[in-house]
């Protein structure tokens, strides 16, 4: 499909910003999706292909926005609600109940708790 | 694979806008170009996978492009472009 | 240190942390994955897979003319024999730097990079900029990340758009070739592999 993520050549997107000692990861939350993303390729769930184009099917504001692990999130969301995997409702249920600190356990519990 | 071409072969690019999932990158699209190296093993082809239409294996070419047939008169100078392209993604083209 | 990133909110908004962890509690519940697997993974990029790798194959091609040929011929072929592989590279090409010729990769679609020999991409390589640039005026892009090439130098541009990764493996630093393959390995960096930069002479050891 002709979209944004088909970029070679485009105009208007500036200097390439080098960051220095930059981490694998900028956040917990980008390494969780990395790998359960690897986890999932060898499930049978999608292909790589499928997965890629999965990417390709978000609206261009977003992929712009997101960021690369932000397109993987979304990309894995999607797949699975779409193959009900798991139920968009559900995880609006879970966000919810981790956002209000009722989630076990929680990683965000814990960081809230840690640094206020 | 048979590979359908051989290295230093001239191929055109097809001008192909699938709704769907394609690796065909838009900026090569109807140009031409030489193959530097035929990847002959048995290379699935994204376009029907990505959307589980089968797996329809083929070889996968690097095609080398002058800079200025790419990109024309803004091109830079002393500048090749290697794409790797599936073989469904290729026609021959005359040597220009 | 989740508040050491202040510069990179967009790559932090909370609600993404958050929605991750709703995912991964539920495909744990119902036995997807197993979070013990995740932590493994992720340690393993954090850890063990990194341009260190590329670094020691670049440094036994320099020491090794015949492992030299057998990698330019196939790239994971050869890394095998250093052990070394991985996920989600089928083919690994190994571009040869001359002083006539210069390679450098990008991925203009997504990002595919050689993960086994370099690790995971820096955001750099990810960046629009770097992405839709490349391709278009690498002499200028290049300039601009600081490795300013003659007109007389030829470039390479590989767009890894299929599924075979690229690697460069940049010319030997002047100046070393006394050193064992150890030594040479600590010379290479992550920039010289992808193309982005080539590496400066060896200084020689001051008394």
């Amino acid at each position: 499909m002709n979209g944004i993520h088909d970029m070679g050549g485009l105009h208007g997107f500036g200097e390439v910003e080098v960051e220095p000692n930059e981490p694998v990861f900028h956040a917990r939350w980008e390494g969780r999706v990395y790998a359960m993303t690897q986890v999932i390729d060898t499930t049978g769930v999608w292909n790589l292909d499928e997965h890629r184009h999965e990417i390709e099917l978000m609206s261009t504001p977003s992929y712009l926005l997101d960021g690369y692990y932000g397109r993987w999130l979304f990309a894995m969301e999607s797949i699975l609600t779409r193959k009900n995997v798991i139920d968009r409702a559900e995880v609006d249920r879970r966000v919810a109940k981790i956002e209000s600190g009722e989630a076990p356990g929680s990683v965000t519990a814990a960081i809230n708790a840690a640094y206020g | 694979m048979k590979p359908r071409f051989s290295v230093g072969d001239s191929v055109r690019v097809r001008n192909l806008h699938p709704e769907g999932h394609t690796r065909l990158t838009n900026y090569v699209r109807g140009k031409v170009g030489v193959v530097s190296i035929v990847n002959a093993q048995a290379w699935v082809l994204p376009d029907t996978r990505a959307h589980n239409a089968g797996e329809n294996v083929q070889p996968v070419y690097n095609v080398a492009f002058s800079a200025s047939e790419v990109w024309g008169p803004q091109a830079e100078e002393n500048v090749t472009v290697n794409v790797d392209l599936m073989e469904d993604y290729l026609d021959p083209a005359e040597r220009a | 240190m989740p508040h050491d990133h202040s510069d990179d909110d967009e790559l932090n908004k909370p609600w993404q942390a958050v929605r991750t962890e709703a995912i991964e509690s539920l495909l744990a519940e119902i036995g997807v994955i197993e979070s013990e697997r995740v932590d493994a993974i992720v340690q393993h990029y954090e850890e063990n897979v990194g341009p260190k790798t590329g670094a020691r194959v670049v440094a036994r091609a320099w020491s090794d003319p015949d492992f030299k040929e057998r990698l330019l011929q196939d790239g994971l072929a050869a890394c095998a024999e250093l052990g070394v592989g991985g996920p989600e590279t089928e083919y690994l090409h190994v571009v040869e730097n001359t002083p006539e010729v210069h390679n450098v990769v990008v991925c203009t679609l997504c990002s595919c990079y050689p993960w086994p020999v370099l690790g995971l991409p820096p955001a750099w390589y990810k960046s629009s900029a770097y992405r839709t640039r490349l391709v278009r005026e690498p002499r200028k892009l290049l300039a601009e990340m600081g490795l300013d090439l003659p007109q007389s130098v030829r470039i390479h541009v590989w767009d890894s758009i299929s599924e075979i990764r690229y690697l460069v493996l940049p010319q030997r630093p002047a100046g070393s070739d006394g050193l064992d393959e150890a030594a040479l390995a600590d010379l290479v960096t992550r920039d010289s592999m992808i193309g982005v930069a080539t590496l400066p002479p060896v200084a020689e050891a001051s008394a």
